[in-house]
């Protein structure tokens, strides 16, 4: 119960967040709530960690050991720069504690401002989450393919060995590019790892508690920017709104909200909701800055970039054609072309990775 | 483009989300003024459409990754524009956003009326009956993994229990448009029959060194278990549980 405890805490609530004050001053200090920064760290984490194992599955078969050490160790150095950094800036001015109450006090006056209406709304949107985070929890969601995709994180998390086994038998194989190289089932096998529980059990219980909310936390915070921060009502109703078009959206097998309720735990899914907000956010964020500083943010696209190359084969390249449309259409709308050169910058690393399924695949 | 369109028919299915979607489009193009939230969420929107509906962007789509075509339209960022067309007309109107609300339920499928939605037995989200299986089955700390022959029904779940039961053939068999490899396995060729030949499956036992032998008690089997080597262990649910005596299990090597 200890190590599952410490282990999620690490995981899900320090790591995300510590890492995520490093992205502070991309977001704008005064900007950046408890939400951005949680979500550019859990970005930050999926990305170091595909930067770490994507090597490891080639070098090292049998190297899950070596991956849990590696990746732990990447993401306590960043979770303690990130820390420290903060601490360090804030700590010059007196305000380490006082930027977090300041936030909370703001919360605080937001949340009783709120009129009766907008309170109810809000009510019903968190029950309708609440709710698909209860089905998610209760309900069992049969998929075929998971006998491959959470079997190879049983298998790494079992035997140490890195896609090196036919997920359907248990023979020997070699390495599958195709797949292997999107590493979210090694990342749900080193979740199984550091907190000791079965990776079946993190694959189809813990990781719809974390990925839902978080889709959530994306899509309210695009709707902050659709409704400039107006919570009195509209944010609220696209909140429940957005609920509605999930839970009632499983018109097929195809659609996003399909893949969002029903296989939760597969990287197309996250690819084709979490990322594809993610995405969505930062290029609006980007698009907003149009002589400020926003390297900090192009960063943090290309760590979104690697991130959707983990979740699934083709996310490399649907991540660059979204950036590659919307930097084109802001381009030739905003007559700023210098923003198509930056956004196709932050699409190197999709092209490195393309090539590399090319030329290994 | 008549393949195309059946991409789209097909992504679109039973519901009018996609329809919503076009309307809320067109409407947004015609009325909303913000620079940005036309940038992000309608050129975007057009620019994806018109892309997905061009012949050739759909043959460089199927070199890079055949049958997955339907994912460009993942890239629409549909879910935002119908509600954020819907909070438009809530923000003049609250009646016609509670009915627009309503429109959507009513018309959209209920996501866990899904056939493959079941409540949960534990917390792995698989049927109890393959764990006790598995953990019947599962081999001593000093010995070798084991093989086993399940029914259809459980060969998705076994492997994603436990690593140390392996299968002569798997998700691959059970799959009808996976032709490539389908029908292959002599052992699955035993199994899908209507009544189970004992006589003819347990020679292939054998000789895939299979260890357990796993039968749903529904299906008929014929022939005799003795013979051919098979110890019920178990009953577990409705499943059989057998030993293939003549199949040692190996001590692992010290």
């Amino acid at each position: 119960m200890i190590q599952k405890a410490l282990g999620f805490g690490f995981l899900f609530v320090i790591a995300p967040l510590c890492t995520g004050l490093l992205w502070r001053g991309a977001w704008g200090e005064r900007k950046c709530g408890a939400a951005r920064l949680y979500l550019s760290g859990i970005l930050t984490q999926f990305a170091v960690f595909q930067l770490i194992a994507v090597p490891v599955m080639i070098c090292l078969p049998h190297g899950m050991d070596e991956l849990v050490l590696l990746a732990s160790g990447a993401l306590a150095l960043l979770s303690a720069a990130g820390a420290v950094l903060y601490l360090l800036r804030a700590g010059r001015d007196g305000s380490a504690w006082a930027v977090p109450r300041a936030y909370v006090r703001e919360c605080r006056e937001r949340l009783a401002g709120l009129s009766r209406e907008a309170r109810i709304y809000w009510l019903f949107a968190a029950a309708l989450i609440g709710f698909q985070l209860y089905m998610s929890y209760t309900r069992a969601m049969f998929d075929g393919d998971d006998s491959y995709y959470v079997v190879q994180s049983v298998l790494a998390d079992q035997t140490g060995v890195l896609n090196r086994i036919r997920p359907y038998t248990g023979l020997s194989t070699g390495l599958d590019v195709r797949h292997a190289f999107a590493s979210l089932p090694l990342w749900e096998a080193y979740v199984a790892r550091m907190t000791g529980i079965h990776a079946a059990i993190v694959a189809h219980t813990l990781l719809p508690l974390v990925l839902i909310p978080l889709t959530y936390l994306c899509y309210y915070l695009i709707g902050t920017k659709l409704f400039e921060g107006d919570l009195t009502g509209k944010l609220p109703f696209f909140m429940i709104l957005v609920s509605v078009l999930q839970i009632w959206g499983n018109t097929s097998i195809y659609t996003n909200a399909t893949f969002f309720l029903m296989r939760t735990r597969q990287g197309k899914s996250v690819m084709a909701n979490l990322v594809l907000l993610a995405l969505l956010l930062l290029l609006w964020e980007i698009l907003e800055r149009r002589d400020q500083k926003k390297w900090g943010l192009l960063c943090l696209l290309v760590i979104t970039n690697i991130a959707a190359a983990m979740m699934t084969s083709m996310g490399a390249f649907l991540a660059a054609m979204f950036i590659g449309i919307a930097g084109l259409a802001a381009a030739v709308r905003l007559k700023r072309l210098s923003l198509l050169v930056q956004l196709g910058v932050c699409c190197i690393p999709n092209v490195v990775y393309l090539g590399l399924l090319l030329v290994m695949g | 483009m008549a393949q195309i369109i059946s991409v789209f028919r097909q992504y679109c299915g039973s519901g009018i989300y996609p329809l919503l979607f076009l309307v809320a489009l067109v409407w947004l193009l015609f009325t909303e003024k913000r620079r940005l939230v036309r940038i992000v969420l309608i050129d975007v929107s057009l620019v994806i459409l018109v892309l997905f509906f061009l012949p050739p962007f759909k043959a460089l789509m199927d070199v890079l990754d055949e049958g997955t075509y339907y994912r460009v339209l993942w890239l629409l960022p549909m879910t935002a524009v119908i509600a954020y067309a819907c909070v438009r007309i809530f923000e003049k109107n609250r009646a016609a956003g509670f009915v627009l609300l309503a429109v959507l339920i009513l018309s959209g499928d209920y996501v866990y009326d899904n056939i493959h939605v079941t409540k949960a037995q534990n917390r792995y989200h698989m049927p109890n009956a393959v764990i006790a299986i598995c953990n019947e089955i599962m081999p001593a700390e000093d010995e070798e993994r084991v093989w086993a022959v399940f029914p259809e029904e459980l060969i998705y779940y076994v492997r994603q229990y436990s690593s140390e039961i392996q299968m002569p053939y798997g998700r691959e068999m059970l799959e009808p448009q996976w032709v490539w490899n389908w029908d292959t396995h002599p052992i699955y060729k035993v199994m899908r029959e209507d009544t189970i030949d004992l006589d003819a499956l347990a020679p292939l036992l054998n000789e895939y060194y299979c260890h357990y032998l796993i039968l749903n008690r529904a299906v008929p089997v014929k022939g005799d278990f003795e013979k051919n080597h098979l110890t019920l262990l178990t009953q577990i649910e409705a499943y059989d549980v057998y030993r293939n005596e003549a199949v040692e299990i190996f001590k692992k090597a010290a």
